[in-house]
């Protein structure tokens, strides 16, 4: 529960390192999937 | 398969008569829009459009300015591959680029013009009050100054059509300085046309309202510049093919190769909004109406294309590239009205909601049609898709 700055900054914080290791580690794939086809050209 | 150099185009060469379809068209619509603007500057705001004290920003600024920047961004984002990367690749889409750019940040000086109370006072900022901590004084500034870099990028193409070869070479010096500076002010104007809506906390929806505005303009911008390059080269490569020299293959891997930046540029952008509506707690807004808006644009005209860009770079899909290009710029055409004017005064009754009036519409329309007319001329006589023999290989 949020109660003070402190509380949501933390929170938000904590969440957001979550969603950018997660985007972050989404890249690879995606970044595998667009060059894949690079060698065969 | 290479297609054959053709001969520059004469100045005096006959272009067909005055009455085609396409001069009747243009014609009609510019007349219609000098007759508004007429109107406009003879009779004031009030008598064209439906701005307002509640809402002093419609159209004029949402896509003459706010969008005719960004999708001018093309040339900053070519110029610098090539230049400054050394993608040289990509060099014969540098000067319809350059080109595209300098009329399109023309138009958001004449955008302005129009949309000013009182246009003689656009030299204000720089010769009385400069205001300069002012976001928007830094808009004034870079777009000023970059709207110059743009004009001085541009001469070499006049330069060689009229054969003055001294100043070419002067101008063909400043290449890498002007590329330099243009970047620079692009970072600059590009991010602060952002940085002016976080004095709006209040008036515009909390969804678009955010920290990262000024991050979310630049990137999103760079995204525009190269849709814009694609679109642009869909149109002229048609439009100029005796022009062009470059070969099919060529021009393929070019737009191939937009295509695999435009998505990585599409996919940080996500990332980018993702991350700020974690950072500042608006998930549970998604599920409002304006929620649904706001997806429609982030899920149809950023992850969408993004998606298409992917699979077009992959599978050499050129035409699937052009889809993309498409909704990419349509999509950042969406945010721009979004912010300036769609979820900007979102608490405002439905009667006192802005709506553009079809004459803004119409001088908007007019605006567009002036720039596609003046590339055309342009193009027609001056070196632009293709190298002028005496030049060729030079900067």
């Amino acid at each position: 529960m949020v109660h003070t700055l402190f509380d949501f900054l933390t929170y938000t914080k904590a969440m957001a390192y979550i969603v950018a290791g997660v985007l972050l580690i989404g890249f690879v794939p995606f970044w595998k999937f667009l060059t894949e086809r690079e060698k065969e050209r | 398969m290479s297609l054959s150099v053709p001969a520059a185009p004469s100045p005096t060469e006959p272009r067909g008569g005055l009455l085609t379809p396409f001069n009747l068209i243009t014609g009609a619509i510019l007349l219609g829009g000098a007759v508004i603007l007429a109107i406009r500057f003879t009779r004031g705001l009030a008598a064209t459009t439906n701005l307002s004290h509640t809402n002093p920003w419609g159209l004029w600024i949402g896509f003459d300015v706010m969008s005719g920047v960004a999708l001018a961004a093309g040339g900053f984002v070519t110029s610098t591959a090539v230049y400054l990367f050394g993608m040289k690749e990509y060099k014969p889409v540098v000067r319809p680029a350059i080109l595209t750019g300098f009329l399109g940040y023309f138009l958001v000086v004449l955008g302005l013009l129009a949309d000013l109370g009182r246009p003689w006072r656009l030299p204000y900022p720089f010769i009385r009050q400069a205001g300069p901590t002012s976001p928007l004084f830094e808009v004034a500034l870079c777009v000023a100054l970059y709207l110059t870099v743009l004009f001085v990028e541009s001469t070499p193409a006049v330069l060689e059509w009229l054969g003055w070869k001294r100043a070419r070479r002067l101008v063909g010096s400043m290449t890498i300085a002007l590329t330099i500076l243009g970047l620079l002010l692009s970072t600059m104007h590009q991010s602060t046309l952002g940085a002016m809506f976080m004095i709006t906390p209040t008036k515009l929806h909390p969804l678009w309202y955010s920290a990262h505005l000024p991050v979310q303009f630049f990137v999103s911008a760079v995204a525009a510049g190269i849709s814009m390059v694609i679109v642009e080269g869909m149109f002229s490569h048609r439009a100029f093919h005796h022009q062009v020299e470059i070969s099919q293959d060529h021009f393929l891997r070019i737009n191939l190769g937009l295509a695999k930046g435009a998505s990585v540029v599409l996919a940080t952008y996500l990332a980018i909004k993702a991350v700020g509506l974690t950072l500042e707690d608006k998930w549970q807004l998604l599920g409002t109406g304006w929620g649904l808006w706001y997806l429609v644009e982030l899920v149809g005209f950023v992850l969408l294309p993004c998606m298409l860009f992917t699979v077009a770079y992959r599978e050499s899909r050129l035409p699937l590239a052009r889809v993309a290009a498409v909704i990419t710029v349509i999509g950042v055409v969406l945010n721009r009205f979004n912010v300036s004017f769609i979820a900007f005064n979102w608490k405002v009754p439905a009667d006192q909601r802005y709506v553009p009036s079809w004459m803004e519409v119409w001088v908007t329309v007019a605006f567009i049609t002036f720039a596609v007319v003046a590339f055309r001329w342009i193009a027609n006589r001056m070196p632009i898709m293709y190298e002028h023999p005496d030049w060729k290989g030079s900067h």
